[in-house]
């Protein structure tokens, strides 16, 4: 009995790995999924009279293709692409538009922080996970510029470049020791300004068999991760979504330079975990799908239609909020280098001057010791209470 | 055994045998077949018949027709045309038809008429299989409608013969019958339902139908609670992020992890 052309595209289904697709016809391919079932995809080439390769299908094409409105909705309608539009419109106006996906997302394979943003401070931000993913977001910030024009200070840019991304699988249990294994792989984290992470890892919450409870950055600090702080900055989605598009991309659709780039030279329609020393796939990846929250037609009854996004595949968008929340504030420079920085090139004959004044104003802003000079570490410079001046305490009397 | 017994069980005999007659005379009846035609005429009929249903690709594209509100611009001959013969059509069908997995997933280009053809699938096994329940939930109850009235058109557009062959619920022609509801003289049904979670909980259907899954809320949630009720399971949709293109494509991080 002869074999259809179906049945022999799922029988050689069974000698390649999940998601190959095999074309049964034009225009028509059948897939497995991971656990066993198989996809049908029926693309307008399947039709002889649509297929642009036959003079009728052609016309068809240059006919259809004209009508839609962008290339991202033709691509999501007519080429079964469903993130081609970027998600429900969260990100979508930026990383759906194909011009404005290149300004944004950095795909020369020749681009290096080293190169291109030289001296560039590095920051990151982390989100511990069990059965989710455990995600580090690494960030570059160039050193800050000067409008040569108005001689104001440049607002600070961003570049995302580098993540790490683990759940659990078969092959890989995310248990913490080999997760910190492997993020030490990661380039530049050991000379990271600040490493932020979710609060709640830090909460003493985990019960030890002697002792007090103790919490899960213990576990990190055992394991010898980097030393990373609380975030203490904003946490709602909506705040994060407001500053990604209208102030860090902001006026990017009328050609004003983005302030934020990502760097990707490998995107993928699924998560790919591991290590990407130099590469953000999966936080495109979580970017394409971020969604706002769905509402039943029950809840809209009662409630405001909700602007929060779901809670659902943001690991790396959470490190993410963590990096843009704690550069709000200023990037600090470390003492050292600003220090060394200033005294470069002075001659030791009128060097002192300047010299002087700059460990007057490190002193001044708390930054440095006024009696040993040495960084303080955040410690604050010491202050005279003159609320304890025994002059002012008898004005009071 | 005593003369009474005999009697008693030669009455239950009896009125088995009437109870099976009046079953055969009213599925005859239903039928509309049993008694206009010779013995000779009634064979040819149901090679015919048979013939005509012999694949859901050949009911199609031989003995019913679609109708098309756009034929006018497509310069098409009229409205109500038979199936395109588009060579995917039996690849398709092919693998609706193939009982080896119970759950189909398909995604395709807009407009490829796709949702008729799996319809069509359905509304056969309907006419053939007698208690056939399926149903097809869609975005919206009024989208539900769409489908079975896919479905009506096709039953309505066979020749005569063949819709006496398989006839509607006694006293339900197609236009008394409601618009989310589809009724056979054989028991088969085809219910309309909207999209969302704990909507296909009251049914228990062999067939379950989710066209456009991608754009229905709660899409994973129903696809679930279908999959421990339903014998064959089709799910179709154009492109839009959700539940779907991730369940497809192992996007999930769900499907990922486990």
């Amino acid at each position: 009995m002869s074999i259809t052309l179906l049945q022999e595209a799922i029988k050689r289904l069974n000698d390649v790995p999940p998601q190959t697709p095999f074309e049964v016809i034009r225009g028509v391919t059948i897939r497995r999924k991971k656990k066993g079932l198989t996809v049908m995809r029926i693309h307008y080439t399947a039709i002889p009279d649509r297929d642009p390769e036959t003079p009728k299908g052609k016309e068809w094409f240059d006919h259809e293709y004209a009508r839609y409105a962008s290339k991202a909705m033709w691509r999501k309608e007519q080429e079964i692409d469903a993130y081609a539009t970027g998600g429900e419109a969260v990100f979508g106006s930026v990383l759906g538009n194909e011009q404005l996906y290149q300004v944004v997302v950095i795909s020369d394979p020749l681009w290096s922080p080293y190169t291109h943003i030289p001296g560039a401070g590095v920051v990151a931000g982390f989100d511990h996970g069990v059965t989710n993913a455990t995600a580090m977001l690494k960030g570059y910030v160039p050193r800050e510029s000067f409008d040569p024009k108005t001689g104001r200070r440049n607002p600070p840019e961003l570049y995302l470049c580098g993540e790490f991304y683990r759940f659990r699988s078969n092959e890989w249990q995310n248990n913490v020791d080999e997760n910190v294994a492997e993020m030490k792989q990661m380039p530049d984290l050991e000379r990271a300004r600040w490493i932020k992470a979710d609060p709640s890892i830090f909460y003493d919450a985990v019960a030890t068999d002697k002792g007090a409870p103790t919490n899960i950055y213990q576990t990190y600090k055992k394991n010898n991760m980097w030393p990373m702080t609380p975030y203490d900055g904003v946490r709602s989605d909506v705040t994060f979504v407001e500053w990604v598009m209208s102030d860090w991309w902001r006026g990017i659709a009328n050609g004003r330079k983005p302030r934020l780039y990502i760097v990707c030279r490998n995107p993928s329609d699924r998560p790919q975990p591991g290590l990407h020393p130099y590469d953000c796939p999966n936080l495109l990846w979580e970017m394409k799908r971020a969604k706002r929250v769905q509402m039943t037609s029950r809840q809209l009854l009662t409630k405001n239609p909700s602007e929060a996004l779901q809670n659902k595949n943001n690991h790396l968008c959470d490190c993410f909020k963590q990096v843009l929340g704690t550069l709000r504030n200023p990037t600090e420079i470390p003492v050292d280098e600003e220090i060394n920085e200033a005294l470069a090139g002075l001659d030791a004959a009128t060097g002192s001057m300047p010299a002087r004044f700059l460990m007057s104003k490190l002193a001044l802003q708390g930054k440095i010791d006024p009696q040993t000079g040495k960084p303080r570490n955040k410690k604050g410079a010491r202050q005279i209470d003159l609320r304890r001046a025994p002059g002012v305490v008898a004005q009071h009397r | 055994m005593s003369s009474h017994d005999e009697l008693a069980s030669l009455r239950q005999a009896a009125l088995a045998t009437l109870i099976l007659e009046q079953q055969q005379e009213e599925i005859d009846r239903a039928r509309r077949s049993s008694n206009m035609l010779s013995d000779g005429q009634r064979k040819k009929r149901a090679e015919e018949v048979r013939d005509a249903t012999s694949s859901t690709y050949r009911w199609l594209t031989k003995f019913t027709k679609t109708y098309n509100p756009h034929w006018k611009e497509q310069k098409l001959a009229g409205p109500y045309l038979p199936f395109p013969d588009w060579p995917f059509f039996p690849v398709l069908l092919e693998y609706l038809e193939d009982d080896t997995e119970n759950v189909k997933l398909i995604e395709k280009s807009r407009t490829m008429m796709v949702t008729w053809a799996i319809t069509g699938y359905f509304t056969l096994q309907a006419m053939l299989v007698p208690e056939r329940e399926i149903v097809i939930q869609t975005m919206t109850d009024e989208k539900g409608e769409q489908p079975i009235e896919y479905a009506k058109h096709l039953w309505q557009s066979q020749p005569e013969w063949l819709r006496n062959e398989f006839p509607l619920k006694e006293g339900k022609p197609v236009d008394k019958q409601p618009k989310n509801e589809f009724r056979f003289a054989n028991g088969s049904v085809i219910f309309g339902i909207p999209a969302g979670a704990g909507k296909i909980r009251s049914y228990h259907p062999w067939g379950y139908f989710n066209d456009e899954t991608a754009f229905q809320a709660e899409a994973g949630v129903a696809y679930d609670e279908a999959l421990s009720a339903c014998k064959k399971l089709v799910l179709n949709s154009t492109a839009a992020a959700g539940w779907y293109f991730d369940f497809t494509n192992d996007s999930e991080m769900a499907e990922a992890t486990a």
